[in-house]
């Protein structure tokens, strides 16, 4: 487990992790079972369940009890829309914190009453999606933290042992909802140690969240965030959800949760039925149970307390066990699938070109705000073969946080690969970061502005589960940024250390850029400088061998003809990625292949990179004798 | 390290590399410098690029140099000749013809007032007409598209019409020409019927006739032969637009000989396969007769070796069952974008590497794609509608038995599919149990439809002559309606208890990467169209709307029906 202890030691953890527990059944459709009326039960907001704590709590409690009677382990509070967004559609944004209040304390009442000392019972905390999702644009980053963070604060409150943020369709909304607890904690003094965080995402039929995350990419954006665990439920049966269980017992490292629909939902007749009858659905879960490690399991919409108590029967007292193991691979994502941070034979290709300081092209479409363009643009970049596109929208004059929306909300759906987000600014950075469901990548931290600056950026990483890369810059008001090996080396390690012990990043999740600088300006400080990026990256390489290494490849060449560019930048790179670098941002179809680059021109290349003006022998990285200039009195 | 060495003034490498690039120029740069185009090369520019901006200010300018009608016939359908020599050899799509073919039309009507008189001056009429029974009408949409652009005055009066209703028109507008489309074979028939009631009546009018159904050699060599007027194949609207223009320019001799020279190549050609095929008849008559005279035995060794002893599944429920209020973004993830975006909106790769027609598809066909899935969702333009249900059955040979569920030992409806000849002698009937098994199968059926409005927005647009976007819409309703079959037969697999085999991947779908198999009537393995009076009877599909035409085609067109077969063994075939 990557995780530190805390995650796992809430009462509501450690029965997780000694044996399997049962969640109830359906909540939803067990209340529209009930005869209960629009006017007087609902308040006059039909369909508004989660009026009824207020209005109902003996319904509530009785269904409560009629899973526990058949034995779960938990129950659900029956808050699944009591947050501001959802209750404001019923003009009751302000009852959110006190529905939530109320469907805890029902939950708690009921659990407590069934609780024993060998089979205590819990309260999870149910967190829907809502209405409306950010991805979609039907809401922002920040109304939604703000209608989740009244309803957590509800939740703990009433006494919840666990929030459950269910039934998830949007990347955003999720990430979104566990922030919003883990402000509602802190605010009410607590942590996850005491409240923890199960997520419960919803694979639809076609294989993939609504918006079309796929399992993986979901689990890659959810992976750095402080939950216990994470699982399925909703949408399809327990057949359909076999092969993404499966996935998640093999790669999860924490918790696996899983609460089926009973079978699909079938439309008959203007009514909703589901078809799955108890036997079969608890035969599917046994497999979830005794294969896939599946700790937490239940039944969502038309699951009823039969389905619960054939469940209960088949876990008994049973752990967990999982038949499968491996590790994830470390990756970022788009809104649809992983990338992974290291490419075979190759190197994490980041396209350059949607940059207003580094492509005319795109600073005139953004100039003209013509966001087709834009779009077109990156999709080129994809095709070229960029595996993940850097968004920097840095122009002096506009509103930065304003275009980086209107870009990256474009991105996020229209282009399948994943996003760097890159601004000297705070602010545009996490207006970026809040509109991309995926995990992004930060571009980028350093200490130019001293800790304060950097350890702001390093939050927004962690916030926002994303990865980060940091130059090699200090405060060093004279030197800045790192020319030398042993400058490049030094801050890199210093950078590294602070965001892993101070804010909890992982390794690799930290891309070191170690800065290029030109060598193509005739002045003697700039002839080593290729030189000195190569040592630095091989000793930041050596040092710290789960740490990415990127940088921004094309100014080694810069002021040279195009073609010359082309050549040398490619040449560079190859050296780049025999000493360690595993990622260049860089303008994916002007690199060539070393076969396709004229000998000569390739030899020489090499001498400018190696500064070959002396031929010394001794002096570190030069290149094996055989490559060296054999013509150069010809040449000269 | 060592200073003042001998290479610090004799070698540099910075040096040496910028000499090296001196006279090479950067390799990405294709650096084209647009021309400046003259009035009549901009008028052409306009038509072949589709492009409306600046249109009417180049007609005006041109307005000063020519008559109006010069302008149209000299340099505006010069361009629109273009258009169809690149739409014929594959490098242009057809989306984009009918961008150039808008264009041409917003010319027309720029042109109009300025014209002394441009009624009577048409090129020459036509009247077209999707015959009797018939639904399909983009293709003859096409050629009245392509023709009007051309100076040509298109009566196009509609689908399913009957020959005294395309008499009557050509008899009110006295044109040229009569053109008749069909997408069904049964169409194909009524074409000829049309043709033998017209040489009854004494009519010799010309007549074009075009349609997926029809074959070029059907259509040149026997419906050629039995209709005492000229009879002409068109391909596609070009083709059209070439025997019209033959035909107004009285050089109907010179098609003639072409067709006479192609029969003849033909001719050749066939007698060598009519002597392969007269020995495989040979085979097969004797296989027929010994079919013919066996008992049950007989019948038993020419069954398939489809096996017998799959177990049946369970039904959900026996009888039908009608379903509505589905989400259409369940449904869109359905759809066969190379059905979609291939075949109904002709984006064909043509001369286009796979890479450049990918990022053509996703430069420019994709961005409509999701315009129009949101249009058709925000306008309600969809009303996806499904009826469905389960029936007890029974195979007896070629026949399939359903039983009323009710009352499991009646016979309610019986189908009798044909079996294949030769190859695996498969037959729909053999993936049931039969009756001597003692055991009832289940048989599953679908009626699936998108509705009528997608037809009536689509005629809309055709009216108000958008006619990509028609072309759009039209398209998506009816892979809309595939898209809804392909996830209710996944659906229908989920209740049986056989979706385990389902590929997680849609894609795969489409290539049937699933238990069993879904037939339509009309399709290879079932063509007898017929079936769907008793797929009528068992599913009652009015109640969604859906009501047969009588070639039993399904009206609204965005519609479709099937049988769903469990058997793993069950995939397509052709009889």
């Amino acid at each position: 487990m990557t995780q530190p202890d805390p995650l796992f030691s809430s009462r509501f953890a450690r029965a997780l992790a000694s044996r399997v527990l049962v969640l109830d059944g359906a909540m939803g459709t067990s209340l529209y079972s009930r005869d209960l009326t629009v006017h007087g039960d609902y308040c006059g907001c039909e369909n508004c369940t989660d009026i009824l704590v207020s209005t109902r709590p003996d319904v509530v409690g009785d269904i409560h009890r009629s899973f526990l009677e058949v034995g779960a382990d938990c129950i659900e509070t029956n808050s699944f829309g009591a947050n501001t967004l959802v209750l404001g559609e019923f003009d009751r944004a302000d009852k959110a914190r006190e529905y939530s209040r109320l469907a805890a304390e029902i939950a708690r009442a009921a659990a407590d009453a069934y609780s024993t000392a060998d089979k205590p019972r819990f309260v999870m905390g149910s967190m829907g999606p809502g209405t409306k999702l950010i991805t979609l644009g039907n809401t922002d980053w920040a109304t939604m933290l703000a209608s989740y963070t009244e309803q957590a604060l509800g939740l703990i409150e009433g006494g919840a042992d666990a929030f459950l943020i269910e039934t998830c369709q949007d990347l955003l909304q999720v990430k979104c909802a566990v922030n919003a607890c883990l402000h509602a904690l802190e605010r009410l003094g607590k942590n996850v140690a005491q409240v923890p965080i199960c997520v419960s995402v919803t694979i639809e039929q076609t294989g993939t969240m609504l918006l079309g995350t796929s399992i993986e990419a979901a689990a890659h954006a959810l992976r750095r965030y402080p939950i216990l665990s994470l699982g399925l439920n909703c949408a399809t049966g327990p057949t359909e959800m076999a092969e993404y269980i499966h996935w998640l017992g093999k790669y999860w490292d924490r918790h696996v949760t899983v609460a089926p629909n009973a079978g699909l939902p079938v439309l008959v007749e203007g009514r909703t039925e589901y078809p799955l009858k108890p036997g079969p659905f608890v035969e599917a879960l046994e497999r979830f149970v005794s294969h896939s490690g599946v700790g937490l399991v239940g039944g969502c919409c038309g699951t009823t307390p039969e389905h619960i108590r054939q469940l209960a029967q088949m876990v008994g007292t049973r752990p967990p066990v999982r038949e499968d193991r491996a590790v994830m691979v470390p990756s970022c994502t788009s809104l649809y699938s992983p990338v992974e941070y290291r490419q075979d034979n190759s190197f994490l290709i980041v396209g350059e070109r949607c940059n207003a300081s580094g492509s005319k092209q795109f600073k005139r479409l953004l100039e003209a705000e013509d966001w087709d363009g834009i779009v077109a643009m990156a999709k080129g970049q994809v095709r070229e073969g960029s595996h993940v596109l850097d968004v920097n929208v840095d122009y002096a004059g506009r509103d930065n946080a304003r275009d980086m929306r209107e870009v990256v909300q474009r991105l996020v759906r229209q282009v399948d690969a994943p996003l760097m987000i890159d601004s000297t600014q705070v602010a545009t950075i996490e207006a970026g970061l809040q509109c991309a469901g995926g995990k992004c990548i930060i571009n980028s931290a350093n200490f130019e502005d001293g800790e304060e600056k950097f350890d702001a950026i390093c939050n927004l990483a962690r916030t926002y589960g994303a990865a980060l890369v940091i130059g090699t810059i200090d405060e060093d008001p004279e030197a800045a940024m790192a020319r030398t090996a042993d400058r490049k080396f030094a801050i890199a390690k210093r950078s590294i250390e602070r965001a892993t012990r101070v804010h909890g990043l992982d390794e690799s999740d930290i891309f070191i850029d170690p800065l290029v600088l030109p060598i193509s300006t005739g002045m003697d400080d700039d002839r080593r400088s290729a030189l000195a990026l190569i040592e630095g990256t091989r000793r930041i390489a050596e040092a710290f061998p789960s740490v990415q290494i990127t940088c921004g490849l094309s100014n080694v060449s810069f002021g040279l003809k195009p073609a010359a560019r082309q050549v040398l930048n490619s040449v560079f790179l190859d050296e780049l990625v025999k000493a360690g670098l595993t990622s260049a941002i860089v303008h994916a179809s002007k690199i060539l292949p070393l076969a396709k680059i004229n000998e000569d021109h390739k030899r020489v290349a090499l001498h400018l990179i190696y500064d070959m003006r002396d031929q010394s022998v001794g002096g570190t990285g030069l290149p094996p004798a055989d490559e060296r200039p054999e013509q150069e009195v010809a040449l000269a | 390290m060592p200073e003042n060495t001998a290479y610090d003034k004799k070698y540099d490498p910075l040096q040496a590399f910028i000499d090296l690039f001196k006279d090479i120029d950067s390799v990405g740069s294709t650096a084209e410098e647009k021309k400046n185009l003259t009035l009549e090369e901009r008028l052409r520019a306009h038509i072949i690029d589709g492009e409306k901006e600046n249109l009417h200010a180049c007609l005006d300018e041109a307005m000063e140099k020519y008559k109006p009608l010069e302008i149209v016939n000299d340099h505006l359908l010069d361009g629109m000749k273009t258009v169809g020599e690149l739409f014929g050899s594959g490098q242009m799509q057809l989306p984009f013809v009918l961008q150039s073919a808008e264009v041409m039309k917003m010319a027309v009507a720029h042109l109009e007032p300025h014209m002394e008189k441009i009624e009577g001056q048409g090129k020459g009429s036509i009247v077209l007409a999707t015959v009797k029974g018939d639904v399909h009408d983009i293709g003859k949409n096409l050629v009245d598209i392509i023709l009007s652009n051309n100076g040509y005055t298109v009566h196009n009066i509609g689908i399913k019409q009957t020959l005294p209703q395309i008499l009557e028109a050509w008899k009110q507008t006295k044109a040229d020409a009569i053109g008749l489309s069909g997408l069904l074979v049964k169409s194909v028939t009524v074409m000829e019927e049309n043709l033998k009631e017209l040489n009854e009546q004494g009519i010799d009018v010309p007549v074009i006739l075009g349609g997926a159904a029809l074959t070029r050699h059907y259509c040149e060599s026997h419906l050629r032969d039995l209709y005492a007027g000229k009879v002409f194949y068109g391909k596609d609207a070009f083709e059209g637009l070439r025997t019209m223009d033959m035909l107004k320019a009285g050089k109907t001799d010179l098609l003639d000989s072409e067709i006479a020279e192609r029969l003849g190549k033909r001719s050749d050609a066939q007698k060598v396969v009519a002597e392969a095929k007269a020995k495989k008849a040979e085979r097969q008559d004797a296989f027929s007769e010994s079919k013919k005279e066996g008992g049950a035995a007989t019948t038993e060794r020419l069954r398939s070796d489809v096996a017998t002893d799959v177990e049946v599944p369970e039904a959900p429920f026996f009888g039908s069952r009608v379903v509505e209020g589905l989400d259409l973004d369940e449904i869109y993830p359905f759809i066969n974008p190379v059905a979609l975006f291939r075949g109904q909106w002709q984006f064909k790769k043509g001369s286009m590497s796979p890479e450049q027609y990918e990022a053509f598809l996703e430069d420019t066909v994709h961005p409509v794609f999701e315009r129009l899935k949101a249009r058709l969702r925000d306008e309600n333009v969809l009303l996806p509608k499904v009826v469905y249900g389960y029936w007890p059955v029974q195979s007896d040979g070629d026949d399939l038995i359903v039983f009323d569920p009710k009352d499991p030992g009646r016979e309610i409806e019986r189908f009798r599919f044909p079996r294949q000849q030769s190859s695996k002698r498969l037959c729909i009937a053999d993936f049931f149990k039969s009756v001597d098994s003692g055991q009832k199968d289940v048989l599953g059926l679908t009626c699936v439809t998108m509705g009528e409005e997608v037809s009536k927005l689509a005629k809309s647009l055709f009216d108000a002559n958008d006619f990509t976007e028609y072309l759009y819409v039209h398209g998506m309703g009816v892979e809309c309606a595939e898209a809804l079959a392909e996830l209710w037969h996944k659906r229908v697999r989920a209740e049986l208890g056989i979706g385990g085999d389902d590929s997680p991947r849609i894609a795969e779908l489409f290539r049937q990467k699933y238990r069993g198999s879904r037939y339509s009537p009309g399709y290879p393995a079932c063509p007898d169209m017929s079936d769907q009076e008793i797929i009528w009877r068992l599913l009652e599909p009015q109640r969604i709307g859906c009501v047969l035409t009588e070639n039993w085609q399904i009206d609204p067109e965005q519609s479709t029906s099937a049988f769903v077969v469990h058997h793993p063994q069950a995939k397509y075939f052709n009889v």
